[in-house]
């Protein structure tokens, strides 16, 4: 009798742990929420290229889609849009009721401005180098002349044949500043050097950008800055091609396109651009004038060097870019 | 018969195991080992999973307690530091703030200091870099070169604000910063610069209001990832620090937005759990950090709680097992044991098991068995005994040989006729002890006759005895058989007619002698019997009587050789010798 009463309690007690074990409060899972109704902020994007393009506009679309997740905004986009049908892209969703409208291209300020003006109470914000109305129609760029500067300074540093080039795909205002710069970032660094710099008007047409940086080699460029996204990576398989060449690429990391012969990549944080005017408009800043970030916010950075600059090069550039960074150098246009 | 019991006793289950793999495999083993086993592998993974889970969860709580922390703190960083840079914008976008009489702008700047004591200093520079107008709180402001200093290049000639690294004020020690916005004219364009010297005395009230345990701090570092604040220091005697190459300041602040536990070496070179938060408006970090031997605290709690419950359950639960198995095992080893002890002759063997259940109806079956076993052993011993008993009291002879002719029983007649004890012929071929040369080769013979079936058998034989002599025997022979048929015991009776087999021939010589005597004496030898019919009539009764054998056998020899008048006294001589039983005259 003694064993069954000593059996019984054990296994009463037991019971009793499994189930005050199972049965106990689950920790709540504060890592997930449940999804939300969205907010009334309200954010439409107008590109030029496709949300997959696997360029510009799909970046822009990422900032989109970051403004989403942060505002829990209602976003909408539309793509491929010419210039010259901007205007009714942007018109349409301003006369939709959207908070905040986002052109992002260069070739967009007219038709902003001219609807900015007739919505006053809607925002507009261009992704591009403009200096705004000081009321509804603002910018966000990139502080350019930082990275036109640095990668002259770069492509000076390292040039053999004291011939560098540098290749974009539009003469916007942001490029030609971000031209001008590395020039200066050139003269800067070894007054020798001579510069040489292409504008393409193109960002797709490869043979053309091509051509344009084959006649830089053969002209005795033997550092290449190419930034003109589609166009540009084809130029930068041809001319890497070329012994002696190097190149600095542009918007992502190119090391795995040549590896060996990509000295760095300008890294370009174009979502979180794009999410700086979504910010500044939800905290009431949106002033119609042009925000530049850059190296100091992030936005700009290079990638890892791998062995392409000695020691003594890198802690030289790593001088310079601090005094970019903290103004001590002035790249103003 | 004890003997044969023991050869057929029961022991453990016999293989090609050797002793310990059986007992390892013995079914009592086999149900702990199988509870261990069954509760090892499912309540300790389905407890450790659970644990890991819970650690999990606790770490990761642990994560976000500490990025709370830190976005807590940047955001007070923020909030107050975006406080003094409104009031600047609000300025920046006054139309015609450069046209103002100096008068007025030196009361909206003296109206910043009042509002707010970290506005230290306050101007407005024009275009050319000069400072039209300021107004300090304390120290006045010194400023040399503006129009090549970054601030006014990035200000006036970029249109952009501007915060400036921090600095450590010589003359105040303080924690200061410039803050300077772009201004317009009454054309709305960039015609100078408002500059703020604001010192950052706050940054230490939110560092040491921060809690992060007993032993967590905070840190501030700025855009230059100089350490600019940190919990525990004095402001007095700070030092700003550069952490750019401290190796785990760049993987904290790449990972700033990940959901990794960030575990790493901290900045007082202990191993730290840190969160940081990028303050977006100063492009500063506000790092907390707390030791994991503080922040894992509650983590290890958890587990040592759920460790100790998992042992315990885990050690309930095979206990409660162990006894619910030793209701099966004890029974069951009561019952083995009776089993073995019973194969092994000892008869009296109960088992004592008293459970309801099947095992309790096994053990009453197996004692009524070992009951019902007994009684029948008993009586098959008295009955053997019994048989023994004859066969060794009675005076026949009784030997029982195996199907190869060796002695497997031999009486104690046999021993007496012989000489021989049964220990001396226990195994012994017949032939080898009892049978002279001649006849050994018929003995294996009439053995093999009984192998082909030729059974039962009787036939006169001989014996030689352990002195050599002879015995004459009457064998009846006969087999036992097995299931099979076979022949499995060879049973030889018999009877010594040594004695009878040596009257017999005395009585032929005697009889030999008489008729020598009958057919060649001279006396007249007659023999009648009791109806005195002549049976024998000799040659000297033929002579002296005249009457020939087969003339007087058969006749009355009173009427032949007894006168008239005496044969009734013969006669009544014969009756009275016939009363009398007696047989001579």
């Amino acid at each position: 009798m003694q064993i069954r009463s000593l059996l019984k309690q054990i296994v009463l007690t037991t019971l009793a742990l499994v189930l005050a074990i199972g049965c106990s409060r689950t920790t709540p899972d504060i890592i997930s929420s449940p999804e939300a109704d969205p907010s009334n902020f309200k954010v439409a994007l107008v590109t030029v290229g496709s949300k997959d393009d696997n360029s510009w506009s799909q970046a822009c679309f990422e900032g989109l889609t970051l403004i989403q997740d942060k505002f829990n905004a209602q976003v909408d986009f539309t793509g491929n849009i010419a210039d010259e049908d901007s205007e009714a892209a942007i018109r349409k969703y301003a006369q939709a009721g959207y908070n905040l409208i986002i052109a992002a291209s260069g070739g967009y300020p007219p038709a902003a401005e001219k609807v900015a003006k007739e919505f006053p109470r809607t925002k507009f914000a261009l992704v591009t180098t403009y200096p705004g109305n000081n009321k509804n129609l603002g910018a966000v760029a990139f502080r350019s002349g930082e990275a036109g500067y640095l990668t002259g300074t770069l492509a000076a540093m390292k040039t053999k044949t004291n011939r560098v080039g540098y290749m974009v795909g539009a003469p916007y205002p942001v490029y030609i500043e971000e031209e001008a710069l590395f020039r200066r970032g050139v003269e800067a660094t070894n007054p020798a050097v001579e510069a040489s710099t292409a504008f393409l008007g193109t960002w797709t047409d490869t043979a053309k950008a091509t051509q344009v940086a084959m006649e830089m080699v053969d002209s005795g460029v033997d550092i290449l800055v190419i930034n003109a996204d589609e166009a540009g990576l084809a130029a930068l398989k041809a001319v890497t091609q070329k012994p002696g060449v190097s190149v600095i690429g542009w918007a992502k990391d190119q090391h795995e396109l040549a590896p060996g012969k990509v000295l760095t990549s300008v890294l370009q944080d174009i979502p979180n651009l794009v999410l700086n005017a979504a910010v500044l408009t939800q905290q009431g800043r949106w002033e119609g004038k042009l925000y530049k970030f850059g190296l100091k916010e992030k936005i700009y950075d290079f990638a890892p060097f791998r062995g392409t600059l000695t020691p003594q090069e890198e802690a030289a550039f790593k001088a310079v870019r601090e005094a970019v960074t903290t103004g001590k150098i002035d790249v103003s246009p | 018969m004890n003997k044969q019991r023991n050869d057929g006793a029961l022991s453990p289950a016999r293989g090609f195991l050797p002793d310990s793999w059986r007992r390892l495999f013995s079914i009592a083993n086999q149900l702990r080992y199988g509870l261990v086993f069954l509760v090892l592998l499912s309540l300790l993974p389905a407890g450790e999973l659970l644990i890991h889970l819970s650690f999990q969860a606790q770490l990761q709580q642990s994560r976000l307690l500490q990025k709370e922390r830190s976005l807590a703190a940047a955001g007070q960083v923020d909030n107050y530091l975006d406080d003094l840079k409104r009031k600047l914008s609000y300025l920046a976008r006054v139309k015609g703030l450069t046209n103002f009489q100096p008068q007025a702008q030196q009361s909206l700047l003296e109206g910043l200091t009042r509002h707010n004591d970290a506005y230290e200093a306050v101007a407005i520079v024009n275009r050319n870099g000069q400072i039209v107008t300021s107004v300090s709180s304390d120290v006045p402001l010194k400023l040399e070169n503006i129009a090549t200093s970054p601030l006014f290049i990035r200000v006036f000639k970029q249109q952009e604000d501007y915060v400036s690294p921090v600095e450590i004020d010589p003359q105040t020690q303080q924690l200061t910063t410039i803050l300077a916005v772009p201004i317009r004219n009454e054309q709305d364009e960039v015609d100078g610069v408002l500059l703020a010297r604001v010192n950052l005395n706050f940054l230490w009230f939110i560092v040491s209001q921060t809690n992060i345990g007993k032993s967590g701090y905070v840190y501030i570092v700025d855009e230059r990832n100089f350490l600019i604040a940190e919990k525990g220091s004095q402001p007095e005697t700070f030092q700003l620090q550069d952490l750019s190459d401290r190796p785990f300041f760049q993987t904290l602040v790449e990972s700033t937005n990940s959901a990794q536990l960030n575990v790493y070496q901290g900045l007082r070179q202990v191993e730290v759990l840190g969160a940081s938060t990028f303050v977006r408006s100063v492009n500063w970090h506000v790092v907390v950090e707390q030791p994991t031997s503080e922040a894992y605290a509650p983590v290890y709690q958890l587990l040592s709680v759920m460790g100790g419950a998992l042992v315990f359950v885990t050690i309930a639960t095979v206990g409660v097992g162990f006894l619910f198995i030793r209701q099966i095992i004890i029974p069951l080893q009561r019952l083995t044991t009776a089993a073995i002890a019973l194969s092994a002759g000892q008869l009296e063997t109960r088992v004592q098991v008293h459970s309801q259940n099947e095992l309790g109806t096994l053990a009453t079956a197996f004692n009524h068995m070992a009951v019902q076993l007994e009684g029948s052993i008993e009586a098959v011993e008295v009955e053997r005994n019994f048989v023994a008993a004859i066969l060794e009291t009675a005076g026949a002879l009784v030997v029982v040989l195996d199907p190869q002719g060796q002695i497997v029983r031999f009486n104690r007649a046999c021993e007496q006729i012989t000489h021989y004890s049964f220990s001396e012929v226990n195994g012994c071929y017949i032939w080898d002890l009892f049978l002279n040369a001649d006849s050994t080769e018929q003995a294996k013979a009439k053995f093999e006759s009984f192998q082909a079936g030729n059974f039962p058998q009787q036939y006169e034989g001989s014996w030689i005895t352990k002195e050599g002599q002879i015995r004459f025997i009457s064998w009846s022979d006969t087999a036992l058989l097995d299931e099979q048929g076979s022949v499995e015991y060879i049973v030889k009776t018999g009877i010594d007619i040594t004695e009878r087999k040596q009257a017999e021939e005395e009585l032929i010589a005697s009889e030999q002698r008489l008729s020598l005597l009958f057919h060649q004496t001279s006396l007249a030898v007659m023999e009648w019997n009791l109806d005195y019919k002549i049976v024998s009539w000799n040659l000297a009764a033929e002579k002296i009587f005249g009457y020939t054998a087969d003339e007087m056998i058969g006749h009355n020899a009173v009427k032949f050789l007894v006168p008239e008048p005496l044969q009734t006294e013969v006669d009544q001589i014969m009756r009275n010798l016939q009363k009398q039983n007696r047989w001579r005259v």
